[in-house]
């Protein structure tokens, strides 16, 4: 049984337009690195990532996406990432490369995401830091915003 | 900014890992026997609660990362996949620039591959790196809270 996930799009909430990475890079929005503010106290939410490419030809390609939060407006310092979604190849063999047995590969992706980190610390401002490694010269291409949870 | 840690109702039937010493990579288990849950068919949410009480990162170099995975196979031995995880231990080899050690973490948890696709079966499992890495936890899944 499946169900692809839809939300309403807030262009406010926005954390990554279409673009290429192909190194690891916090992500961008119209070339700018993008922080969302999510104010004081806790918040619940889920992070849509629609992964429209992604290399997985030499079977070691590996993408990490990290949702991060922090107390520092720049992310300048006290960075804690709270969620993480692990895409790429399966690799040649069983745990080869992403923990797992098969691709997670191109598709629509929902992160459940809260902003807290030990014993519901909640820290007021997020990014996405996409985490790359392996054989790479395209990479990957996404976009991801952050929802009200269904 | 107010700290509020969450308390939810635990029911052991939802128990993911026991207290059980971590070593190595591992699946949760209870009892020394691999847990795997059964939740049903269709789309389940909810948060994963993890009450880490001891890692070692005395060493600077020690990390856990818990994966929350899901399989359409009971056994975990095809089909299986890592849907959310988090890494805690020493700020020199985790994402971010602070330890990250003992206490209450929440993982939010949604039963779902690329394009909705859901599977039934539910582990944690666990990945230690570093020298002297020591790493002990209660997880259990719970409904999801209201914040």
């Amino acid at each position: 049984m499946s169900e692809r996930a839809r939300k309403t799009y807030d262009v406010d909430l926005e954390l990554k337009d279409a673009g290429a990475i192909a190194a690891s890079a916090a992500a961008l929005v119209d070339a700018a690195a993008k922080i969302l503010d999510l104010g004081t106290g806790t918040v619940e939410g889920d992070i849509i990532i629609d992964v429209s490419a992604m290399e997985v030809a030499s079977d070691d390609e590996k993408y990490i996406i990290h949702a991060e939060v922090s107390s520092s407006a720049t992310f300048a310092s006290d960075i804690y990432a709270v969620a993480s979604l692990i895409l790429g190849s399966s690799g040649t063999a069983e745990w080869d490369n992403i923990p797992g047995d098969a691709d997670m590969y191109i598709g629509r992706y929902v992160l459940p995401f809260r902003n807290e980190i030990v014993n519901g610390i909640p820290k007021r401002y997020m990014r996405l830091y996409t985490e790359v490694s392996g054989s790479i010269v395209t990479g990957i291409n996404y976009t991801a915003y952050l929802s009200k949870r269904n | 900014m107010s700290t509020n840690r969450k308390t939810m109702t635990y029911d052991h039937a939802l128990l993911l890992h026991d207290g059980a010493v971590v070593t190595g990579n591992v699946a949760g288990n209870i009892a020394a026997v691999a847990k795997v849950l059964d939740l049903g068919e269709g789309l389940v949410e909810g948060d994963i609660v993890v009450d880490v009480s001891a890692i070692d990162v005395d060493q600077g170099d020690e990390a856990v990362t818990i994966g929350v995975e899901i399989s359409s196979v009971a056994a975990f031995t095809s089909d299986y996949y890592r849907v959310a995880s988090l890494q805690i231990g020493d700020a020199a080899v985790i994402t971010g620039d602070v330890d990250m050690t003992t206490g209450r973490y929440i993982i939010p948890f949604r039963n779902e591959i690329a394009n909705g696709v859901q599977k039934r079966y539910l582990r944690l499992y666990f990945n230690e790196v570093g020298t002297t890495t020591t790493f002990d936890c209660i997880a259990y899944l719970v409904k999801r809270s209201n914040v």
